[in-house]
C-alpha cells in the first residue's frame, strides 16, 4: 500500500515511541520484517487515517488500537515472506472460503470468489513489474479475518452488478421482459414545496437515522440484520424506525404549513403514489434497491484514495 | 410499525451520493465497531447513501455477532464519545426493562395460581363417591326414594355412591367432578338439562325479603321448598323462564341450603314445569332435568318435573374429588383449594343457564361451573384472557346452544364464549 500523504512530526514521534512495544507484540521479525520496516508501516498506517493536526497522544491511542499481529502477517505475506504465507494459510484458508460461501450462498460461486480472493491476495497482479499483493492495503484497523469477509463481499457485490448489466437478451426474453418502447413518463409534477420539505426533513436527521430508514425500506432488510449491522437489538430499529416515521410526518407537515399548505392538502401531497410522479430516470438507474444494483460510480477498490 | 410516506422514501433514494467508497478496512472497522468517532460517523453517512456499501456490509457481518454490544466503545479518541453516554443509558433501560418484566411475570403466575387456572378451564379428576351435597337438615320424604334421601344428606365426606336420591335410579345421586376431559365417560343423563328458572325463587324471595329480581315475569305458585330451607321463606311457584335464559337471583344469605323439609318438597312438586321450548331433550325423550336457583343462592335440580329439587353444590365435589385424587394435578388442585375461602367453598349461585345436557351455574366470587352431562359431572371453569381472569359475582348466563355463552358480572364484565365454555374473551 502506498499512501501520498506525509507523516507528520507527531505522528514520527508517537511511532517512534511506540515501536519496540508494538513490534513485540505484532512478533513482526516472526514474519521476517525488520523493526524498522513495520515502523514504517505503522507510520503510513497512522498518516493516512489521521489528521495532520492530530497531536501526539491522539497518535499513540490511535496505534494501541491496531491489529498490529495481523498487520505484520499481511504485510510480511504482501511481501512474499514464504514463512507468513504459510501461516496466514493455516489460520486463515479454510475460513476465506466458509466466508465464501456465506456470502455467495453457492459452492461453485463460493469457490470461485475465494479462489479469485486467494490470487489477488498472493500478488498474481503486477505494477511496474512488481507483484501486487492486496494484503498490502490491510491496516490493522480491523481484524485481518473481517477485512477478508469485507473484500469477499465488495467482490461478490461487484460481481453481481456486472452481472445483471450483462444479462443476456435471450434470458430476458425467457424471463418474460418485454422490450417495448418505455412508458411516456407521467405528467404528474412534484410540488416544489413538498420536495423542499422533505429534503430539508431527510437532511436533519442523523446519518444514523438515514442509514436506518435506507437499510429497512429501500433495502428491504428485516430488523434483526439492520440491529446487527448497528450493533444493537432489533426492537431498537423497530422504535427508531417507528419514531422516524412519526418525526418526518410531523417535519415535512410543519413544513409545508410553514409555506403555506394547507394541511389536508399537504397530509395527500405526502401520501401522493410514487409511480405517479414525474421520475427522474437516470437519477433513478443511480440506485436500486435489494442489492440488485448498485451505484454506477465505480467498483469498489477504484475509487479508494489509497 | 408506522410506514414512512413513498414520496420520502423515494427522496431519500435519490439523495444517493457519488463520492467514493469506504475502503475495506474502514468497513471491517465499521462492522468491528474500531473506528474512530468521526470515521464512524463519516462511514455511516456514506452508508445512509449508498446501497452497495450497506449490502457490503450485510456481508461481512460475522454469523455469531454479540448485538448487545451498544457500551463497546470506539477508540478513545481525545473526545469523549456519544457511545458511552448512550451505552449506560441502554443498559439502564435494558435493567429496568428486565426488572419489569420479571415482576409483572412473577405477579401474573401468583394470580394464575390463586385462580386456580392457567386456561380458560379447570377439569377436576373424577370422584365417584362424592356424597350428596351438605344438607344438614333432615332429607325431604316427599319423594318415592326418599328413604335415601334421608341417609345421603347426611353424609357430608361419606361413601354413598349410588344411593338414589332422586327418581331416577339409574343415575349417580352424587354429583362428582368430570375428569379432566369433561366430556365424561359417564353416559349423558337421558333427560335433556333444564333450566328452572330461579324466578320462583326470587318471588318467594322477594315474598320473604326483599331484593330478589327475575328475567321473567312469573306467576305466583307454591314455592319450591327446597331452596327456602326451614320453611320460613316457601313462597310462591311462579312461571319459569325458558331455559336459555339467564335468570338472575339475589340472595342475601350465603349459607348453604338445607333440603327443604317435607312440606317443602310437596310444594315444590306442584312447581311448574319449564317452557317446552327451552328443553333439549338429547336421549330418548324422557323429561329433562330441571334446575333452579334458591332463594339462598344454592344451586337445586329437579329430575321429576319440579316435584322435588336437589341442592348441587359442585364446588364442595372439586374439593372432595382433589382430597381423594392421586394424580398430581388433583394434589396441586388441592393444595390450591384449601387456600379458598369459605365464600367460595360454599358459592352463592345467581344465575344457571342450561342447553341440553350443558348446564352452566354461576355465583358469588367468579363461581363458574359446568356440567356436560346434566349435572352428573361437574367442573370448575375460570374464564381467562390475555391474562385476566373472570372477577365479580356471576350475574348472569345465557347460552343459545352449547357452543355460544355469554356471563355478566356484578362488576360489570361480560364474558363470551363460541366454543362451549373452552376459551373466553372479554
Amino acid at each position: 500500500m502506498s499512501t501520498l500523504k506525509p507523516i507528520s512530526a507527531a505522528v514520527q514521534r508517537a511511532v517512534a515511541e511506540m515501536r519496540s512495544e508494538l513490534c513485540a507484540r505484532s512478533g513482526c521479525e516472526n514474519f521476517g520484517l525488520t523493526s524498522e520496516s513495520f515502523a514504517a508501516i505503522l507510520g503510513e498506517v497512522a498518516a493516512k487515517y489521521l489528521p495532520s493536526e492530530t497531536d501526539q497522544a491522539e497518535a499513540h491511542a490511535f496505534l494501541l488500537t491496531l491489529r498490529v499481529e495481523e498487520l505484520a502477517l499481511a504485510r510480511a505475506c504482501a511481501a512474499g515472506v514464504d514463512a507468513a504465507w504459510d501461516v496466514f494459510l493455516v489460520r486463515y484458508r479454510e475460513k476465506l472460503y466458509h466466508s465464501a460461501l456465506r456470502i455467495a450462498r453457492d459452492d461453485a460461486a463460493a469457490r470461485e470468489l475465494a479462489d479469485g480472493l486467494y490470487a489477488e491476495l498472493y500478488g498474481v497482479n503486477t505494477r511496474e513489474g512488481e507483484r501486487v499483493s492486496k494484503l498490502a492495503s490491510f491496516t490493522g484497523r480491523g481484524s485481518l479475518e473481517g477485512w477478508l469477509r469485507t473484500v469477499l463481499a465488495q467482490e461478490f457485490v461487484n460481481r453481481y452488478r456486472r452481472a445483471k448489466r450483462l444479462v443476456s437478451l435471450e434470458e430476458e426474453i425467457e424471463d418474460g421482459a418485454q422490450f417495448a418502447a418505455p412508458e411516456p413518463e407521467r405528467s404528474t409534477a412534484v410540488d416544489p414545496r413538498l420536495e423542499s420539505c422533505t429534503d430539508a426533513a431527510l437532511a436533519a436527521l442523523s446519518s444514523e437515522d438515514r442509514f436506518v430508514l435506507a437499510a429497512y425500506y429501500l433495502d428491504g432488510r428485516p430488523l434483526a440484520e439492520v440491529g446487527r449491522m448497528l450493533g444493537v437489538h432489533e426492537s431498537t430499529i423497530s422504535r427508531k424506525l417507528d419514531k422516524l416515521a412519526k418525526t418526518l410526518r410531523k417535519n415535512i407537515l410543519a413544513g409545508l404549513a410553514r409555506l403555506g399548505v394547507g394541511r389536508r392538502e399537504a397530509e395527500q401531497a405526502l401520501e401522493v403514489d410514487v409511480r405517479d410522479l414525474h421520475v427522474n430516470m437516470r437519477r433513478t438507474l443511480a440506485q436500486e434497491s435489494l442489492g440488485r444494483t448498485f451505484s454506477k460510480v465505480g467498483d469498489f477498490g477504484k475509487d479508494q484514495s489509497s | 410499525m408506522r410506514d414512512v410516506p413513498k414520496f420520502v422514501l423515494k427522496r431519500l433514494e435519490e439523495s444517493a451520493g457519488g463520492e467514493a467508497h469506504p475502503d475495506a478496512d474502514l468497513l471491517t472497522g465499521f462492522v468491528e465497531k474500531s473506528l474512530l468517532e468521526s470515521e464512524r460517523k463519516q462511514v455511516m453517512e456514506h452508508l445512509a447513501r449508498c446501497s452497495a456499501c450497506r449490502e457490503a456490509v450485510a456481508l461481512t457481518l460475522p454469523a455469531f455477532e454479540d448485538v448487545a454490544s451498544e457500551d463497546v466503545a470506539p477508540i478513545p479518541s481525545v473526545r469523549p464519545t456519544r457511545n458511552r453516554w448512550f451505552s449506560w443509558a441502554a443498559v439502564g433501560w435494558a435493567a429496568a426493562t428486565v426488572a419489569i418484566v420479571a415482576i409483572t411475570f412473577v405477579g401474573i403466575r401468583e394470580y394464575r395460581l390463586r385462580t386456580n387456572d392457567t386456561s380458560s378451564q379447570v377439569l377436576m379428576s373424577k370422584n365417584e363417591t362424592a356424597p350428596p351435597p351438605n344438607l344438614a337438615a333432615p332429607p325431604p320424604k316427599a319423594l318415592s326414594d326418599s328413604d335415601s334421601l334421608k341417609s345421603a344428606p347426611q353424609e357430608k365426606n361419606g361413601e354413598g355412591a349410588n344411593s338414589p336420591r332422586l327418581t331416577q335410579p339409574n343415575r349417580q345421586e352424587h354429583f362428582s367432578i368430570a375428569p379432566l376431559n369433561r366430556l365424561s365417560n359417564q353416559p349423558p343423563s337421558p333427560h335433556a338439562g333444564q333450566v328452572h328458572g330461579a324466578a320462583g325463587r326470587a318471588v318467594s324471595v322477594a315474598s320473604g325479603a326483599a331484593g330478589a329480581r327475575s328475567a321473567a315475569a312469573p306467576e305466583p305458585s307454591q314455592s319450591s321448598g327446597q331452596g327456602s330451607d326451614r320453611g320460613s321463606k316457601a313462597g310462591k311457584e311462579t312461571a319459569v323462564p325458558p331455559a336459555s335464559e339467564t335468570v338472575e337471583v339475589e340472595v342475601e344469605t350465603e349459607d348453604a341450603v338445607v333440603p327443604a323439609s317435607p312440606s317443602d318438597q310437596k310444594a315444590a312438586s306442584k312447581k311448574e314445569a319449564v317452557d317446552e321450548q327451552s328443553t333439549k331433550n338429547f336421549a330418548d325423550g324422557a323429561a329433562p332435568p330441571q334446575w333452579s336457583i334458591s332463594s339462598e343462592g344454592a344451586l337445586q335440580h329437579s329430575l321429576d318435573a319440579g316435584q322435588t329439587w336437589v341442592n348441587v353444590n359442585p364446588e364442595q365435589e372439586v374439593q372432595q374429588s382433589t382430597a381423594t385424587a392421586s394424580t398430581e394435578i388433583a394434589r396441586a388442585l388441592k393444595k390450591s383449594a384449601q387456600k379458598k375461602s369459605d365464600a367460595r367453598s360454599n358459592p352463592v349461585f345467581r344465575a344457571v343457564a342450561a342447553f341440553g345436557n350443558e348446564v352452566w351455574a354461576g355465583g358469588s366470587a367468579a363461581a363458574l361451573y359446568h356440567s356436560g352431562d346434566s349435572g352428573v359431572h361437574w367442573a370448575r371453569i375460570v374464564p381467562f384472557a390475555s391474562g385476566v381472569t373472570l372477577s365479580g359475582d356471576i350475574s348472569s348466563i345465557n347460552f343459545s346452544d352449547p357452543q355460544n355463552g355469554r356471563l355478566t358480572t356484578s362488576t360489570g364484565e361480560v364474558w363470551i364464549t363460541a366454543d362451549g365454555g373452552r376459551t373466553w374473551r372479554r
